[in-house]
C-alpha cells in the first residue's frame, strides 16, 4: 500500500507509525497530512511516515524495518538457539530473562502450556509444550 | 543452561478438568436414591429427592 492516498474530498492521507524509545511500534494511523503534526509520539519515541505494525516491524535508525526471525527452536522440553537476551514466559507467567541461549523446561502439573520467547527486535516465538 | 520450573496453581486446572456440576449432582442424587432404600435420610434431603424425581418423571427420557 502506498504511504499516500487521496480521499474523495481531495485531501491527501498519510500513513504513519508511532514508536517508543526502544523502537517498538505502539500505534499507527492513516490521517490527513495536515493533522500529522498533532500526533505526538511517546516520550523519547518517534513518529515515522509509512506502514507497519508492531507485530512485524520496528523502528531502526528512524526507518520502518521488518523484525528479524526468532532463532529459537524447541526440542522436547528444551528451548535451543535462543537470542541473548530473551524473556521466556509460560502462559503469560513466570517471566524469566535468559542469557545463555538454552532453557530446560519442566512443569509440576500435566497440561499443554504456551511458551513465549521474546527478544525484541526479533519476532516473538511461540511454542506449545505438553507435559503428559 | 537455564532451568525453568513452571508450578501453576492446580485450583484452576482442576476446575477446568472437573465434570460439570450438573453431572456431579446427578451422580450424587443417584447415590442418595439408592441409599434412601436402606438409610434414614434427613427430611430436607427426602424432599429434594422427591422434587428431583418429579422433574425426571415429568420429562421422561423414554428410550433415549
Amino acid at each position: 500500500m502506498s504511504d499516500l492516498m487521496l480521499v474523495p474530498n481531495g485531501e491527501t492521507m498519510t500513513a504513519f507509525v508511532m514508536a517508543d524509545a526502544s523502537g517498538k511500534i505502539v500505534g499507527s494511523g492513516n490521517i490527513p497530512a495536515r493533522m500529522l503534526s498533532i500526533q505526538k509520539p511517546p516520550v523519547g519515541g518517534s513518529r515515522v511516515l509509512g506502514n507497519g505494525t508492531g507485530k512485524t516491524h520496528h523502528i531502526a535508525d528512524g526507518v520502518i524495518t521488518e523484525r528479524k526471525n526468532n532463532t529459537t527452536t524447541l526440542s522436547g522440553m528444551r528451548l535451543l538457539s535462543i537470542p541473548n537476551p530473551s524473556t521466556v514466559t509460560i502462559d503469560g507467567e513466570n517471566a524469566c530473562v535468559v542469557t545463555d541461549g538454552e532453557v530446560d523446561l519442566s512443569f509440576t502439573q500435566p497440561g499443554t502450556y504456551t511458551v513465549l520467547v521474546s527478544s525484541f527486535p526479533a519476532l516473538d516465538a511461540t511454542f506449545q509444550v505438553t507435559q503428559p | 543452561m537455564t532451568k525453568i520450573v513452571h508450578d501453576p496453581d492446580p485450583g484452576p486446572l482442576r476446575a477446568k478438568a472437573y465434570p460439570s456440576v450438573g453431572d456431579q449432582l446427578d451422580a450424587i442424587w443417584k447415590t442418595l436414591q439408592t441409599l434412601s432404600a436402606e438409610v434414614q435420610m434427613p427430611p430436607e434431603t427426602v424432599a429434594m429427592l422427591e422434587k428431583i424425581n418429579a422433574v425426571k418423571a415429568r420429562y421422561a427420557k423414554g428410550n433415549r
